[in-house]
């Protein structure tokens, strides 16, 4: 599905709208283009692109606006993005519905990683039950983790967590999706659990916790786990 | 200024004295009748006379020429023990005594006057001179204005109030709450005029404008404690000096703050001036690369073979990050300068922090020490303000660094502070310049070479202290730079 896919771009600056149209062009993709956000939702209800990247700063309409109102009847993923220093603007979005997004300055490397993953269909565990990346895999069946062929033993705290990042591999977790799925709706404001035991989880399956190669932080916003292509 | 009661007993005393002075005058006359005629014994008695005028004023000088001539008459003309007045000379005598009294005490009285003037403009120069000694040189408002309350209260012996104009022009009571609405309005009209006025409410109170040439600052008000009198020249004169010595005092103060922003002002063009010139060229640098060598693989006419190709793009991938970082770094100052730094924190793991900072910068790995106790706790700070300081040290390290020198970076726990130190084995700086490294803009003279702005240590250190932390630049033994930095620890936060 990947390839061929039909990816909405709306930006009102130029110079990134070309960056994206080039790049998406040159691996596949089929681009359309939008500088305001009424025209966008207008262009994405005409072409039915399979994803969407929109600028979070446009002129006309707010970009968790834009969201909401794709939300309101279509599941297509959102790809946002977002300034480096805006981490409320990312939250926000990831909120209204946004799946990923991208910080600028970003490279094209970080723009296909995402653009894969949000358009790739969660990860399904009906057809197969292990994640793989590097020398980590996750036996979803079986309740196993290794890493170089050993063992790992988590707490069913920490395998809840990976399990959660495994289901998304490669695409952004909130630290409150991570409590809501882990702890419980009530505990969605207390993100400190999650970083309490995203240090313990990482101990175990990185081997530098602070250059992790498994489980990235994403500053002010959450986690995500590494896929190896 | 003196009471009735206390003058009355200066009266009866001043005449007990002439009586007295009469008594000797009398002695001295038994004691020379033998050689002076009674004629000339009269000159005795207006030594009494001329005492009495000079020191104790006209009526117990006319006391001393009445008790004079009866003396002399009963005493001294025959026929004795009897008032014969009969002399025409005589009388012509006691009425010159008489005109000598009145004259005298005239003049005595005058020059009591004056000398009283003088000690009351004695001991008011010495109450100004002293207030002036406190206030003078005081940059201070509230305790200019105390301490000449002060001041004032002492010297008049009354209350005092001062009135101070606010934004609006309209006087308000300085410090006192138990001010009356009229005398703010009383108040307001001498502020508005900058003349005196009195007021007869009370026991007479009066309203002086405390006022320089230039400007108006506000009111002293004097509200007399005893009744029925209005304020003496000499005090509404002293009222006046002491009105004048504050206003100064509040120019003073004024003109010291006018000074002390236009100093402030031009520091900070100078510095904007100063920034704008190294920023031209630190912005300038990257962008001719990249302008460069773009128009380089733009270039038809230029025949370029893969590698060149790939190091023309890889130099405008570099300079393009390094602007990034720079931008960055300016948008942090601009909130620094504009005093809008302030943390948004939440409990964060300060591991993550590094994890951040190192994926923005092209961090050697292998070269990098990490060392981080596994037990470290979570700690309360802003995590994007801390990976911007992260990302600073390491870019500084990194710049400074020969290639293959090691990187140390670890956070501990010390008491109730987080304890993070970055450390390299890089150039170094010297340790005249160590206290240097945090002034805006500068750059240690060993790194000139090298670009950046400067502002790097600058916007940690504004960081780390916008935490209640404290940051310091060491020299290492052995070669290179250590940056400590603390950050507040003291409270931690528990996980069921």
């Amino acid at each position: 599905m990947s390839q061929g896919a039909r990816v909405l771009v709306v930006d009102d600056e130029n110079s990134i709208r070309r960056f994206l149209r080039t790049s998406l062009h040159a691996h596949g993709y089929q681009v359309d283009e939008a500088t305001h956000g009424m025209d966008g939702l207008k262009q994405f209800g005409a072409a039915k692109p399979d994803l969407m990247i929109l600028d979070l700063g446009l002129p006309d309409l707010d970009g968790v606006q834009v969201i909401a109102r794709v939300r309101e009847w279509s599941r297509t993923p959102i790809l946002v993005l977002s300034a480096h220093d805006r981490e409320a603007d990312k939250i926000g979005a990831l909120d209204a519905g946004a799946n990923d997004y991208l910080t600028k300055p970003f490279s094209i490397g970080e723009l296909l990683a995402r653009v894969r993953a949000a358009l790739r269909a969660s990860f399904t565990p009906d057809q197969e039950p292990v994640f793989e990346s590097g020398d980590l895999t996750v036996d979803l069946a079986r309740r196993i983790v290794l890493r170089g062929g050993e063992e790992i033993k988590l707490s069913p705290t920490e395998y809840a967590i990976l399990r959660m990042l495994v289901l998304n591999a490669g695409k952004v977790i909130t630290h409150r999706q991570l409590l809501q799925e882990v702890w419980g709706p009530a505990y969605v404001d207390e993100a400190h659990y999650v970083r309490v035991y995203m240090g313990l989880l990482r101990q175990k399956i990185e081997r530098v916790p602070a250059r992790p190669e498994f489980i990235l932080t994403e500053p002010g916003v959450g986690y995500r786990l590494r896929t190896t292509n | 200024m003196t009471s009735s009661d206390g003058g009355l007993a200066i009266i009866i005393k001043n005449y007990l004295f002439a009586l007295g002075a009469v008594v000797v005058a009398t002695g001295l006359a038994w004691l020379l009748q033998r050689v002076l005629s009674p004629t000339n014994l009269a000159l005795v008695y207006l030594l009494p006379v001329v005492l009495s005028a000079v020191a104790w004023g006209l009526a117990p000088a006319l006391l001393s020429v009445l008790l004079g001539a009866l003396t002399l008459d009963a005493l001294f003309i025959p026929p004795y023990g009897f008032l014969s007045f009969g002399n025409f000379q005589d009388f012509v005598t006691y009425g010159v005594f008489g005109v000598i009294a009145i004259v005298t005490s005239q003049l005595a009285a005058r020059v009591r006057v004056q000398m009283n003037l003088a000690r009351v403009r004695e001991r008011q120069n010495a109450a100004l001179y002293q207030l002036s000694q406190q206030i003078g040189y005081r940059n201070d408002r509230g305790w200019i204005l105390d301490t000449a309350l002060k001041a004032c209260q002492s010297f008049f012996g009354s209350e005092v109030r001062v009135f101070l104009p606010n934004a609006a022009g309209q006087v308000q009571f300085y410090a006192d709450l138990h001010g009356l609405a009229h005398e703010r309005t009383m108040a307001q009209w001498v502020y508005m005029q900058g003349k005196l006025a009195e007021s007869s409410a009370f026991n007479g109170a009066t309203f002086m404008p405390i006022r320089t040439a230039g400007e108006n600052f506000g009111v002293l008000a004097l509200r007399r404690v005893q009744r029925d009198r209005r304020l003496a020249a000499g005090d509404r004169g002293a009222l006046d000096a002491f009105a004048a010595q504050i206003a100064l005092a509040l120019e003073h103060v004024k003109f010291a703050e006018q000074a002390e922003q236009a100093r402030l002002l031009e520091a900070s063009e100078r510095f904007n001036v100063a920034l704008l010139s190294s920023l031209s060229h630190d912005l300038r640098t990257p962008l001719a690369s990249i302008v460069g060598s773009t128009t380089a693989l733009l270039d038809d006419t230029v025949q370029l073979d893969s590698a060149e190709r790939m190091e023309l793009v890889s130099t405008i991938h570099t300079e393009a990050s390094r602007l990034n970082r720079l931008v960055s770094n300016l948008i942090e100052m601009t909130r620094l300068e504009a005093g809008e730094l302030k943390p948004q924190s939440a409990w964060n793991s300060f591991v993550e922090v590094v994890e951040a900072a190192l994926s923005h910068v092209n961090a050697p790995a292998h070269a990098m020490q990490l060392s981080f106790p596994p037990d470290l706790p979570l700690v309360f700070f802003d995590f994007v303000l801390l990976e911007q300081v992260m990302v600073n040290l390491i870019e500084n390290m990194i710049k400074f660094s020969p290639p293959g020198t090691p990187f140390e970076i670890s956070a501990c726990l010390v008491d109730d502070w987080l304890q993070v130190t970055v450390a390299d084995r890089g150039v170094g700086i010297a340790t005249e310049e160590l206290s240097r490294v945090f002034e805006k803009h500068y750059r240690a003279v060993g790194s000139r070479h090298v670009p950046g702005s400067g502002l790097g240590l600058l916007i940690c250190k504004g960081i780390v202290e916008a935490h209640g932390g404290q940051i310091l630049v060491e020299r290492r033994m052995g070669g290179g730079t250590c940056v400590l930095f603390t950050l507040p620890a003291a409270e931690r936060i528990q996980v069921k």
